[in-house]
């Protein structure tokens, strides 16, 4: 039996991937987990791995080409196989992918009162929508020119833009927003999963962005309802100068809190990624409400020490040098720090205020070469359940402040991934799906 | 205290309205009763201590068996004199209630209410106070005609240092009354007319209702009806219509009109997001429009249709029993209005 | 003295005289009538009937032209009628029908017909004082000749309006004749508990203008009376009080159980009606036959009857009609 190696989808918002170079020849013995090809996406460059042991029969995408997400771009025969071309075309053909049909709204919608149409506008265009409506609107992001309305005269009601949200909460396609806050920044999230599954909050560390998340996303997407934020001064949320925002762990954890709130994203399970990490724990503690427990990934806020060669380069210049030297540190294996990866940290590092932003939030979070955070004198006060993931070989948080947080936190249990270094959600994303869906299973 | 349920007996609005005057008198002898027939009598030999009357509806009835002419004090038909010999007692020690017979007749006393009664306190430096109670007669239904027949409780609520009650039910009328009493400012009390031979459970005992708090007359989630003195059973009527076509009506009645109680009118719209006033005064400068300009101000983003108003029109009571009916809001009308916005 | 046995009063012919006599019948007539009438239900609304009155407005405006004013109280069927108001349209107008003189809009406490210089049954008490001032001062300042009477009843003279009128009438001479019908009750209470003064006559005094009283069950004292006080009001010489004493057979409204008055005093007036001394009279006199007096009765009550069956067939006015009437434009 065949085996049909495909385009992955390594990320939720990933639609095609470019072939960038094959590792492997037509009719060379294979096995499974061997890297076949290299693939570069709108976010990341990495390697596809052979699903099974046989021989590469066949290359289908060449290197350069285009190719949609679960499309094939290889053919594995089984040891000792043997196919005709004619079997081989079929197999190909057959292995095309199916245009997914958006799964629609499940029968929950309220229905209307009376038949819902398109919004009436007047003459100069303005939609007909009314106070009530057009409050709710903003509160949950709903443009109300795709909002069906049943009131009278064609007028959008409060009722319509909260079937609006529903169903766009529904709705478990990706999806990009921008959160306004109150204090008119920015938030820049991605959601993604059916709107009645269990919550998942993603926060990045210190530099990244929803990026970091992508593989592990995939993993999870099918079965959680998930947001992924990045943090202010990062990835694509607003970068307001230091002087006049408050870029301390509290100031970001406010900043997401009120973000969540008005996604309706209550009572999730905050993920926090490094100082994402301290970010979950102060949002534990000042907004209860909002948190169901917390997977802390080699997490700031649980010790003192934190890497001086971080410190170091945050407080030089960015670009590709500062970004190379950066993933050098937080990756065990070396193989990971890519072009594309540098590249991408280096534009997130030089975007308008984004490096000041970044550097302030260091220098707020690690004052004096140690973490100086509120919440590492609150773990006792930690009232979820808390799960600890943590790479063993991380260079910049020791693994001795896992172990000893795990003790402090009141409901905390421990998962080291032996191998792994400062990132696990890139170096070992399906370990760390795995214990993300494990935890979230465990709380029921 | 212990909390136990109130006993309540049967009695119409009037006995109600009876009830809370003789139990005022009986506790505080400084509360007096005047009015043009309030008794009724006065001085006719063959009726002794008897009333005649007890007021042109029967409101008064006996008091001044009890209570002596000395307290029950038929007058003139003079009402800027007696209503002002009102508030001058109540600035003075006394605690009277006055009963203009019909409101209409406040342009013969405006005077004394609005430039004496009202004002005293405030020009004073809040030296006096004003301890009266004019009850008066309000509403269209009975065909009294233009002199006869108004409600006018708006005028009076947009005058500071008055406090305007509307009570609808005899409970209400009772409980209120006696906090009209009891209150330290001058207070118009509207009865009406139409509503005197209403009965309902009332409870027995002395316990007022506050001044300023509104009653949930009836839970809903579709729509608020705002409804003023016999309105409320109108949007009762309106409701039960409209539970038939499964619209959930609730309707508040704030009791009294000054003070407002503008939290109970803005919890209801915040949770029905469609607002209508029901209310028979004229509908300029009125309570309804004061509703719906105060709802507009501070629940503006809590309504999903235009504030509805039902009331009579800009004109003067009509004599005509088919005049009448189209003046006065009807159920039908009020239906209408909930269901155009809807 | 005693005019049953006077001579005729000066001016009073028979004609003018059974003309009088007839209008105190159609008064009579129909104020009975509007009893029963209401008793059936045909009547909405409040009903004060002037039955027992009937001298004193038919004595007063005996001396009144269409071009002379009258204001009038919420007892005020006998003044239209007395001031020649249609009695059909009254009658439809007491039962609300689109045909009455007021459209229905006013009903039997604001009937009114200003062709007919009537301004109006008044719903206040002492509404009309001021009112008949502003008519009078219209008549001197248009030289048109013309007075102004205003009837109220001994009730309304505790009104501040009913001094502040006397006073302004005084001092601008205004045409006006202010004529009390003192019928021993303001609603149920009687007359010497709610007035100081023990002639309201008196009051005039106070405002140095004449204070008449006159039994106001007498037609012709009345006549007399206020033949008087109209010439002096006309000749520019200023306004007159004329107290009429007089009764009401009723109660103060239909429905009135009427305890603060016996049978014996109810029955002691009904020894003087004026209606009966006026036949009596014209008897007595030769001025009339008791067969051509009761023709007139007849008449009078096939006049009312039909005006009562012809407003039970007119038509209600339209629901729409309940804003018109509000402005003249608006």
């Amino acid at each position: 039996m065949p085996t049909i190696v495909k385009m992955p989808k390594w990320g939720l918002t990933m639609t095609v991937g470019t072939v960038t170079g094959w590792l492997r020849e037509e009719g060379e013995e294979v096995s499974a987990g061997d890297p076949l090809l290299t693939v570069e996406t709108e976010k990341a460059v990495n390697d596809v791995e052979a699903p099974a042991d046989g021989v590469l029969v066949k290359i289908i995408a060449q290197t350069g080409e285009e190719v949609p997400v679960s499309a094939p771009v290889a053919v594995i025969a089984a040891p000792g196989e043997s196919i005709s071309e004619d079997d081989l075309a079929k197999l190909v053909a057959s292995a095309a992918p199916q245009a997914t049909s958006q799964a629609g709204t499940d029968g929950a919608t309220r229905t209307a009162p009376r038949e819902a149409r398109k919004p009436a506008r007047d003459a100069s265009g303005r939609i007909n929508a009314s106070p009530a409506a057009r409050k709710r609107a903003q509160e949950l992001g709903i443009d109300l020119a795709t909002v069906e309305a049943t009131g009278p005269g064609g007028r959008i009601t409060s009722d319509d833009v909260e079937r609006a949200a529903a169903e766009r909460d529904a709705d478990p396609s990706p999806r990009e927003e921008r959160v306004a806050l109150a204090d008119g920044r920015e938030i820049f999230a991605l959601r993604a999963g059916p709107g009645n599954a269990p919550k998942l909050v993603f926060l990045h560390g210190l530099g990244g962005s929803i990026s970091t998340w992508q593989m592990v996303l995939g993993e999870l997407a099918a079965q959680y309802r998930l947001a992924a934020f990045d943090l202010p001064g990062h990835g694509q949320s607003d970068k307001r100068p230091p002087a006049d925002t408050d870029y301390s762990v509290p100031g970001l954890a406010a900043a997401i809190g009120e973000a969540i709130a008005s996604l309706g994203h209550k009572q999730a399970i905050v993920i926090g990624h490094s100082l994402g990490g301290a970010v979950a724990l102060q949002l534990a503690l000042s907004q209860p409400d909002l948190v169901r427990g917390l997977v802390l990934v080699n997490s700031a806020g649980l010790g003192e020490e934190i890497a001086a060669e971080l410190l170091a380069l945050m407080s030089g210049e960015p670009g590709r040098d500062t970004a190379r030297k950066l993933l050098e540190l937080f990756f065990a294996d070396q193989r990971l720090v890519v072009d594309r990866g540098i590249e991408e940290m280096a534009q997130n590092q030089l975007a308008e205020g984004a490096w000041e932003a970044q550097r302030a939030v260091a220098s707020a979070a690690f004052a004096d070469g140690r973490q100086s955070l509120d919440v590492l004198q609150r773990l006792a006060e930690v009232s979820v359940p808390v799960r600890i993931v943590w790479g063993a070989q991380d260079r910049v948080i020791p693994l001795a402040h896992a172990i000893s947080a795990a003790q402090t936190l009141p409901d905390a249990t421990l998962r080291i991934l032996p191998t792994i270094g400062h990132v696990p959600q890139v170096e070992a994303a399906s370990a760390l799906a795995t214990e993300i869906d494990r935890f979230a299973r465990g709380l029921g | 205290m212990v909390a136990t349920a109130t006993a309540t007996r049967q009695m119409t609005y009037a006995e109600a309205i009876n009830e809370a005057m003789r139990i005022a008198m009986r506790q505080d002898p400084t509360v007096v009763l005047m009015g043009e027939d309030v008794a009724g009598g006065a001085m006719v030999d063959h009726l002794g201590n008897e009333d005649a009357w007890g007021g042109p509806m029967g409101v008064t009835k006996g008091l001044v068996q009890e209570f002596g002419r000395n307290r029950i004090l038929d007058t003139p038909i003079t009402e800027a004199g007696f209503i002002g010999a009102a508030v001058g007692a109540a600035a003075t020690g006394l605690r009277p209630i006055a009963e203009l017979m019909f409101v209409d007749f406040f342009g013969c006393c405006m005077d004394q209410i609005f430039d004496q009664g009202a004002k005293l306190r405030y020009m004073f430096g809040g030296k006096a106070k004003c301890p009266v109670v004019i009850r008066t007669m309000i509403g269209a239904g009975v065909n009294a005609a233009g002199q006869h027949s108004g409600c006018h409780y708006s005028v009076f609520t947009h005058m500071p240092g008055i406090k305007t009650v509307v009570p609808s039910t005899p409970a209400d009328a009772k409980g209120l009354l006696l906090s009209a009493i009891r209150d330290d400012d001058l207070v118009m009390f509207f009865e009406n007319k139409v509503l005197y031979a209403m009965k309902g459970e009332v409870p027995e005992g002395d316990e007022g209702i506050p001044l300023g708090k509104a009653d949930i007359k009836r839970e809903g989630s579709d729509v608020t009806i705002v409804a003023i003195s016999r309105m409320v059973h109108q949007s009762l009527a309106a409701a039960r219509m409209l539970e038939a076509d499964g619209i959930d009506v609730e309707v508040i009645d704030p009791r009294t009109l000054s003070p407002l109680d503008e939290d109970a009118i803005l919890s209801s719209v915040a949770k029905t997001h469609h607002l209508v006033i029901v209310d028979e005064d004229n509908p300029r400068c009125s309570c309804a429009t004061d509703i719906a300009a105060m709802v507009a101000d501070k629940g503006f983003d809590l309504l999903d249709a235009p504030i509805k108003m039902v009331t009579a029109p800009h004109t003067p009571v009509p004599f005509s029993p088919p005049l009448e009916q189209a003046y006065v809001p009807s159920p039908e009308r009020i239906a209408e209005a909930v269901r155009s916005i809807l | 003295m005693s005019v049953t046995e006077s001579p005729a009063v000066a001016g009073i012919d028979k004609s003018k005289l059974l003309e009088m006599y007839e209008r105190m019948v159609q008064i009579r007539t129909f104020e009975d009538a509007a009893g029963k009438h209401f008793a059936d239900g045909l009547v909405p609304g409040f009903v004060h009937l002037y039955a027992g009155e009937e001298a004193v407005a038919v004595g007063v405006c005996s001396h009144l032209t269409d071009r002379d004013y009258i204001t009038s109280t919420h007892r005020g069927h006998g003044h239209c009628i007395a001031k020649g108001v249609d009695i059909p349209g009254m009658v439809a107008e007491l039962m609300g029908k689109a045909t009455g003189v007021c459209k229905g809009k006013g009903g039997s406490m604001h009937i009114a017909d200003v062709e007919k210089g009537m301004l109006g049954a008044n719903g206040i008490v002492g509404g009309g004082l001021p009112l008949a001032c502003g008519a009078a001062l219209t008549a001197k300042t248009l030289g048109t000749g013309g007075v102004a009477v205003s009837f109220f009843g001994d009730g309304a003279s505790n009104q501040g309006t009913f001094h502040e009128a006397l006073n302004l009438a005084a001092i601008w001479k205004l045409p006006v004749v202010f004529v009390c019908e003192n019928n021993g009750y303001a609603e149920s209470t009687p007359v010497h508990y709610h007035c100081s003064a023990t002639d309201i006559a008196n009051r005039a005094a106070a405002y140095e203008i004449p204070g008449v009283v006159v039994d106001g069950l007498d037609l012709f004292a009345v006549y007399e009376a206020a033949g008087e006080a109209i010439a002096r009001a006309r000749r520019g010489e200023g306004p007159t009080l004329i107290e009429a004493k007089t009764y009401r057979y009723y109660g103060h409204f239909q429905g009135d159980t009427v305890t603060y008055r016996t049978e014996e005093e109810l029955n002691q007036y009904r020894q003087r009606d004026a209606i009966q001394r006026v036949r009596k009279y014209a008897l007595e006199h030769g001025l009339a036959t008791a067969e051509e007096l009761d023709a007139i009765d007849a008449r009078v009550k096939e006049q009312v009857d039909a005006a009562w069956e012809a407003a039970k067939a007119a038509p209600w006015p339209d629901p729409e009609d309940v804003l018109e009437d509000v402005y003249v434009s608006y």
